[in-house]
């Protein structure tokens, strides 16, 4: 390799983290400005970056919060409604695409294409027959409203069912002539050798019902079933005046976010590259 | 322990793919018996029927004296050890031999008696705490075996149980299952494409082509009397030489003349009848690379017809050599002795053992008796 072509990698190389630090910046600046926006004392125009940034800081606000808003209620529904979907995706998701890929049935390809064609509707496109139906069934206002419509995650059987056509078949037929059946087969043989592929299906689907604004706004309409994306902005909105308390909110909202990406990272790359799609 | 007994047996795949045709074999109780043959030719998916992995398209399959069609694979009482092991990656040794006692609840104590005792057979007592990525080719293998026989099947599938391993460790293995199925006293189904495997290990073989029983026959039968000409090639290394010849009378019997050499036929190879069937027509003529004799080593053999060969190349094996040369048009391949090493271009004189050789009809090509 001669200078020239040293100096040109070299000149790239500079370029391109000056780009990725650009763009860290601007993602990270509205994270910073929200915390020192939280830690300010209640009342401060947030506005003026010198005055966000600047003395005096305070946690007056994080103890005034629980006071103004039922923001524990709304963290225990999130973290309820989050946690049980994620727990029923994932066995769902990792049965199905057990089954499909596993199980020799008629009907088994068009079934999958079926539910990969789930994929293209959008969430959008079946509020209202869903919401309708939840009112038939006098569930509205509950967990089970909030929750259960979530249990049909095609992605996590696309995943599931991905992961396992590369387990080999031999492995499957060696428990069935070992005694077992699908069931046990799918648990103790399968299941144990496709943690990465659930972490991925796990941590795809906790942090998209973490974020879910639509359905539970629809789902939920006595302010004790709201999670924290629907409540936050309810209570934004009794704040029109005065963003310090909304901003102590939103840090509030996303420490338990935070902490699954900080634990789960590797998993979350992971599963951003196993489904091809931005979690 | 069990007899297995096929009958009339079809595989068809859909799209009206048949690989296997209507096949017929009575497996004896303890007997090792061979499928083999090149891919494709339907003898991995006999066995899988056997198993219970593939379903049956026709036909009935007995394990001892019970229907096993419908049976599932766990039911059949069988073991089967898989091409790549088929060891469950998550797993230790030991729970990999005992999955299949736990899975039958076994008791613990039991489990442990049996699973120590196998591996103590297979050499494996050291391994057991470890996991399957930690082990070598070879011990995969032996826990692949230890997991089937803690089981104590009524019969052992194996689905060419030694083609991932080196040519050594091939070998070895190969004597270690012949020791282990004597020791053992059980039916043994084992499935390969190496002939020398079949050749060295079964005591009967089922050669198959394109999903047709070829020939079921003990090893040696199978050497001596190959009933056509795919058997007689498949079987042995270097394979059979092949010579297109015309049946001649020549005196009071018959000869086989190629080129300008004349192989007398003697009436212990073919009837006088059937040689004066084929008098004026085209036969095969089927002689193996050590009926092939150097002629200044062997002056005295009777029965011997003569021919000189044109060396094109010698391979040294060591104990012999493999000397590939050509006759009148026909190329064929010699096992002779180690301590001859002819240049290729030289002619070298050869005698046939015309006791050793075998006929086969130039069409059917079934073999002539």
């Amino acid at each position: 390799m001669d200078t020239t072509q040293r100096k040109n990698i070299s000149v790239f190389r500079v370029l391109l983290y000056l780009i990725a630090i650009t763009v860290a910046l601007l993602w990270l600046f509205p994270i910073v400005w929200m915390i020192f926006s939280s830690l300010k004392p209640f009342g401060t125009p947030v506005a003026f970056l010198d005055r966000v940034f600047s003395p005096p800081f305070t946690l007056d606000n994080y103890f005034l919060l629980p006071q103004r808003a039922p923001i524990w209620r709304w963290t225990f529904n999130s973290v309820l409604v989050a946690g049980v979907v994620t727990a029923g995706v994932l066995v769902m998701s990792s049965l199905a695409g057990y089954a499909l890929s596993k199980i020799k049935f008629k009907g088994s390809k068009i079934l999958f294409v079926v539910i990969a064609a789930g994929l293209m509707v959008p969430i959008e496109a079946i509020v209202i027959p869903l919401f309708l139906t939840i009112i038939d069934l006098n569930l509205l206002n509950t967990h089970v409203s909030l929750i259960v419509p979530s249990f049909a995650a095609p992605l996590g059987v696309l995943i599931m069912k991905q992961y396992y056509d590369s387990i080999p078949n031999e492995l499957v037929e060696a428990a069935a002539i070992d005694g077992s059946s699908y069931f046990r087969t799918w648990f103790s043989v399968c299941l144990p050798l496709s943690r990465s592929a659930l972490a991925a299906v796990g941590i795809i689907t906790f942090t998209n019902s973490w974020n879910n604004f639509l359905w539970p706004f629809l789902a939920a309409q006595n302010s004790r079933m709201f999670t924290l994306p629907v409540g936050l902005p309810v209570f934004q909105d009794l704040h029109v005046e005065e963003f310090t308390m909304p901003m102590t909110a939103s840090v509030f909202a996303s420490i338990p976010a935070l902490l699954v990406f900080i634990f789960f990272q590797k998993q979350i790359v992971r599963g951003i590259a196993m489904s091809g799609i931005k979690g | 322990m069990a007899s297995i007994s096929l009958k009339n047996i079809f595989k068809v795949y859909p799209g009206n793919v048949t690989a296997v045709h209507d096949f017929n074999l009575e497996i004896e109780d303890k007997e090792f018996i061979i499928l083999v043959g090149p891919s494709g030719c339907g003898k991995s998916t006999t066995l899988r029927m056997i198993a219970g992995l593939e379903e049956i398209t026709k036909g009935e399959l007995f394990i001892g004296d019970k229907l096993v069609n419908d049976v599932a694979p766990k039911d059949r009482d069988i073991a089967m050890v898989f091409q790549n092991y088929a060891l469950y990656p998550h797993m230790s040794v030991y729970k990999n031999m005992a999955f299949g006692l736990k899975l039958r609840k076994v008791p613990k104590d039991v489990i442990k008696q049996k699973v120590e005792e196998a591996a103590k057979i297979l050499e494996i007592e050291s391994l057991l705490e470890r996991k399957p990525k930690a082990l070598s080719g070879g011990q995969r293998q032996r826990v692949a075996l230890g997991r089937a026989m803690v089981r104590d099947p009524a019969v052992f599938l194996l689905d060419e149980p030694l083609s991932n391993l080196d040519a050594k460790l091939r070998t070895s293995m190969r004597t270690e299952i012949s020791l282990l199925h004597k020791r053992l006293g059980t039916t043994f189904v084992y499935v390969t494409h190496d002939q020398i495997e079949a050749m060295t290990m079964g005591d009967r073989i089922v050669v198959m082509k394109d999903g047709f029983i070829q020939q079921v026959d003990t090893p040696q039968n199978l050497y001596e009397n190959p009933c056509n000409l795919f058997v007689a090639g498949f079987i042995g290394a270097p394979q059979m030489n092949f010579i297109t010849a015309i049946v001649e009378k020549a005196g009071d019997g018959f000869a086989a003349k190629f080129g300008s050499s004349t192989l007398p036929l003697l009436p212990s190879r073919i009837s006088p009848d059937t040689a004066s069937k084929y008098e004026g027509k085209e036969v095969t003529v089927g002689i193996r690379p050590e009926n092939l004799l150097v002629a200044s080593l062997n002056p005295d053999l009777k029965e011997a017809a003569g021919i000189t060969v044109n060396v094109e190349l010698a391979e040294l094996m060591g104990a012999e050599t493999y000397l590939y040369g050509e006759v009148n048009g026909f190329n064929l391949i010699a096992k002779i002795p180690q301590f001859h090493n002819p240049k290729p271009g030289e002619a070298m004189d050869f005698v046939i053992d015309c006791q050793k050789i075998h006929l086969f009809d130039k069409e059917t090509e079934m073999r002539l008796v």
